[in-house]
């Protein structure tokens, strides 16, 4: 049973961050799952009152607002302090969501070891189990799928995947607003945020719906240039494979895959990759994959939606050129 | 300083075959490794201490198997190592697991930096190092891809994050906890003659007899089952010159309507 | 009798695995296209400790056993024919002579920097004239004084155009034909002592061979390894190590053979499915299996007889010529499973095929191993 399903949202250059808005949907599938309860969002920030009206319009019945300016930025232990008396407060608190983000999945585990609560991390789907929901999330590398569940009494706590679950339809619904008190006092914090550089101009492969991704067929970094023009004209991100980044050719913060990063983009074109099980873990779920190689035996012919075997050379620069066109018109 | 690295043994996640498992995982004889992220907790350990002086100190819970990479620590050079060992600890959660981990940091006398990797292969969790830091009641700092500076006198540290979009230059005071993602340093390699002094040293181990357990701490989480991921198909292999491919793709592309 | 590797055993199998996988063999191909001495590559390996894994750490080595020797050899042979030689010379045909037959001061001025690898070591043997007939030598060394006169030309030496220190092989007494061959210790830079023609082979083509020079080189009484007359036993012991480390080396190269040809196996679909699925394949990934483990344990049986102080003649002639002849038989039954891939040089295989021949020759040829054991048995 549940009763109150508490979803943390995280706000990002004073906006409520499109994966915490599909927590809102998780939560309603496990409300659902359940057969009731509330869905009540918490937003720390510096003014949370202004994002009330959109959380009421995605499915928050609640809206818990911590003000402060000691919130602009996230650090761990002043936010899982304050969600933590939160749910010490309000008994009926007994899921708690957070969106699976970097800073998300610091939170979750936390919050999670002060509340000596369970915490299952990175969930994509939520079931009816015997007995009590099961949270499915990807586990080696996204190579085997996990039914996990939680035991015994206390608060259950999840990190949802991004892209998982869909942002919800707005609604014309409105909610409850409480003011949360806040305990914090900005000297004693031991962290401090000095600066923030943002890839400017730049879309993180994590958002990006468009991703061209160069493996060890581009032979070389001048050859990267046809990568990125292409992802320009798609206006999405460059990716590559760890045999790309191992050479030193392109930076580590763009390799796709088990020790890199798990993307899920509308398109994932894949440029003279082989398709190494390592790799396919961090793209295997986007939406189209399309591979690019020479080789007609390379494994990534086995997962993609369509597949061109030809030299990356010749076929980047044409589809460049084409897509260019099309898009004129 | 005293600086603690939080290493793991996991299952090498390219020996695992997805068809072959399922509903309990079947991990008997499948060949294990240092977690990959492990060895730039290990060097980065390593160059602070050769940095600012101390003594560097590996950890890790497991079973037998795991004084393995122990003593690959040891021939890196690290000053001391032990194993969190116990039959009572097998099935552990993250939770349970990091409160075990925090107890013996305790046990052992704490530290000024406590290491650890973004996260363990196979869980896949990336729990363990805010846990641990959460029960140690310290700050911790994630997906640390540059240690910038970490000062004894100040018991100061400044490291820069790898987060989605972009860095961010955070500091802490310490003790605090880290953890790292691959490639903040470039790990030695054990030298032969490392090898061989690390191959002989007796390893201290440390049972539930050595720490005060918090016995209302149980693992809260469990697994079910799992299985293979529905299998993705191959679509079409396009056919045609160049250019009949890439019309033929854009086509196909723009029928779906997503750009 | 124990088939499992202890702990230090297999510490060294994950370093010098975890090592070949990263720094050689993103390099081992350009190696064998340019044929550029991987001068950056063997310097790390010194600093590792690679270039005198089983000399004694007095002596700047790693004081490992020899199996752990062989351990490695194989590991870096799995991707470079080249380098792994660089390494079994340097270690079994340089090191092993002069801790045997050293002094304390050789050791200590030779010994000790090629061990920690701050130096490179060759082995100058065989010349022009005198292969498999090695008592033939025709280099010569004229006492003069506390000095020796070196005279003569050695070819095809491993090493010979980076090395900083050669152990050459010349005649103090043409008269007592094999037995008055004598060991010396040249220094690079020693006047009239020089590099000549590079090789160009059929394989192993970054491994620094070339010819050795002598023209009235003149070096201390001091640097004469052992006694006169005693350079033709110094020879044989020496080949008797460096026997070992190319068995481990041909272990290797058709491990490396065999693992790309059992990967391109399973992902080549013909008719239907992937060939792995084929009985004939099976049964030849099946036999080149068994022989590279039967090449494996007669080379580890050989090192383990050498570690434990006891004759390792025959045992190390067996290992050798047996490992060589099944790299040949691997590497080419990997190209044949490759097909048309296995003879195009964007596959690896055709690289082990080439690098494989040479095992079955230096070092002593197939023959000389054959009759090696021959005398044992009969003896």
């Amino acid at each position: 049973m549940a009763k109150e399903i508490l979803c943390v949202i995280e706000i990002d250059e004073n906006k409520i961050k499109k994966s915490s808005l599909e927590v809102l949907s998780a939560a309603k599938k496990i409300k659902e799952l359940e057969g009731d309860g509330i869905i009540s969002v918490v937003v720390l920030t510096e003014e949370p009152q202004n994002y009330s009206s959109e959380l009421f319009a995605h499915g928050a019945d609640k809206v818990y607002g911590g003000k402060s300016s000691s919130f602009k930025y996230y650090r761990t232990q002043p936010f899982v302090k304050t969600v933590a008396n939160l749910v010490n407060s309000i008994s009926d608190i007994n899921y708690v969501l957070v969106p699976g983000t970097g800073n998300g999945r610091d939170f979750a585990p936390y919050l999670g070891a002060k509340l000596k609560a369970g915490v299952i991390a990175d969930v994509i789907d939520v079931e009816k189990g015997d007995g009590s929901l099961h949270f499915i999330r990807p586990c080696f590398a996204g190579n085997l799928l996990y039914w996990g569940k939680f035991n015994g009494d206390g608060v259950k706590i999840l990190s949802v995947r991004p892209k998982a679950f869909p942002v919800p339809e707005k609604t014309d619904k409105s909610g409850e607003y409480v003011e949360l008190p806040v305990d914090i006092k900005e000297e004693e914090i031991p962290v401090r945020v000095l600066e923030v550089m943002k890839e400017t101009g730049k879309i993180s492969l994590q958002d990006a719906d468009f991703i061209v991704s160069a493996g060890r067929g581009i032979g070389g970094p001048d050859n990267l240039k046809i990568i990125q023009e292409l992802a320009d004209t798609l206006g999405g991100a460059v990716g590559a494979s760890r045999a790309v980044v191992d050479s030193g050719w392109i930076s580590y913060d763009h390799q796709v895959g088990q020790t890199g990063k798990t993307v899920k983009p509308k398109i994932y074109i894949a440029c003279g990759i082989s398709g190494a099980i390592q790799h396919l873990a961090g793209m295997r779920t986007s939406d189209i994959i399309v591979a690019i190689n020479k080789d007609p035996e390379a494994p990534i012919f086995k997962v993609a939606t369509y597949g061109i075997v030809d030299d990356l050379f010749k076929v980047v620069p044409v589809l460049t050129s084409e897509i260019k066109k099309r898009l004129v018109k | 300083m005293r600086f603690i690295g939080l290493i793991k043994q996991v299952y090498d996640p390219a020996e695992i075959k997805p068809q072959n498992q399922g509903p309990e995982l079947k991990l008997e004889g499948v060949p294990r490794i240092l977690n990959p992220f492990d060895e730039f907790v290990i060097e980065e350990c390593l160059q602070w201490k050769e940095k600012l002086g101390g003594e560097v100190i590996i950890i890790t819970m497991g079973d037998e198997q795991a004084t393995e990479i122990l003593r690959t620590a040891l021939a890196m050079g690290v000053d001391q190592v032990y194993h969190v060992i116990d039959p009572a600890f097998k099935g552990a959660d993250t939770l349970l697991t990091s409160h075990v981990l925090a107890k013996a940091i305790e046990k052992i006398g704490g530290a000024d930096l406590i290491i650890a990797g973004k996260l363990a292969l196979g869980g896949d969790t990336a729990h363990v190092g805010p846990q641990v830091a959460a029960f140690l009641d310290i700050p911790v700092l994630t997906y640390v891809s540059k240690v910038r500076e970490v000062s004894d006198s100040d018991k100061r540290i400044i490291v820069e994050r790898l987060l989605e979009g972009g860095k961010e230059v955070v500091s802490s005071t310490l003790p605090a906890l880290i953890t790292v993602v691959k490639d903040i340093n470039k790990p030695r390699y054990p030298s032969l003659m490392g090898l061989r002094k690390a191959a002989k040293i007796p390893i201290p181990v440390l049972t539930k007899a050595d720490l005060a357990l918090d016995d209302s701490i149980v693992p809260k989480e469990s697994m079910v089952k799992v299985s293979p991921p529905p299998p993705r198909s191959g679509g079409e292999i396009l056919q045609g010159t160049t250019e009949e491919v890439v019309n033929q793709l854009l086509d196909r592309l723009f029928a779906q309507k997503i750009f | 009798m124990d088939f499992l590797l202890n702990e230090e055993e297999r510490m060294m199998q994950e370093m010098a695995k975890n090592f070949a996988e990263k720094e050689v063999k993103p390099i081992a191909a350009k190696l064998d296209e340019t044929g550029e001495f991987p001068v950056d590559l063997v310097k790390k390996m010194g600093e590792l400790g690679l270039m005198g894994v089983n000399i004694p750490e007095e002596y700047g080595g790693a004081g490992l056993s020899y199996v752990c020797y062989a351990i490695a050899i194989e590991e870096i042979a799995r991707y470079c024919g080249s380098t792994s030689v660089i390494m079994s010379v340097n270690n079994s045909l340089v090191c092993a002579p002069l801790l045997k037959f050293g002094t304390e001061e050789q050791k200590k001025q030779f010994l000790t920097p090629l061990a920690s690898g701050k130096k490179l070591g060759c082995f100058g043997l065989t010349e022009p004239n005198a292969g498999s007939d090695a008592g033939s030598i025709q280099s010569t060394a004229v006492k003069d004084g506390d000095y020796y006169i070196l005279n003569g030309s050695k070819i095809f030496i491993t090493n010979a155009t980076h090395a900083d220190i050669a152990l050459i092989f010349a005649s103090t007494d043409k008269s007592l034909k094999y037995k008055g061959i004598s060991c010396f210790i040249v220094e690079k830079g020693t006047p009239g002592f020089s590099v000549g023609k590079i090789e160009h082979k059929l394989g192993i083509n970054a491994s620094g061979t070339a010819e050795l020079v002598l023209q009235d080189v003149r070096i201390p009484a001091s640097q004469r390894l052992g006694n006169e007359g005693e350079g033709f036993k110094i020879a044989m012991y020496t080949l008797d190590c460096g026997r070992i480390g190319i068995a481990a080396q041909a272990v290797g190269i058709a491990r490396g053979a065999f693992e790309e040809a059992l990967k391109f196996a399973k992902e080549r679909i013909q008719f239907g499915r992937p060939i792995a699925e084929f009985q004939a394949i099976q049964w030849m990934l099946a036999d080149m299996a068994t022989e590279i483990d039967a090449a494996r344990l007669l080379t580890r049986r050989a090192a383990f007889l050498k570690d434990a102080n006891m004759p390792f003649t025959k045992e190390s002639s067996m290992a050798k010529v047996y490992s060589s002849e099944v790299a040949m038989r691997v590497t080419t039954k990997a190209i044949q499973i490759h097909g048309g891939y296995g003879y195009s040089k964007e596959y690896p295989v055709e690289r082990f095929f080439r690098d494989a021949k040479i095992t079955e020759i230096y070092e002593g040829t197939s023959e000389i191993q054959r009759l090696v054991i021959a005398n044992q048995i009969l003896r």
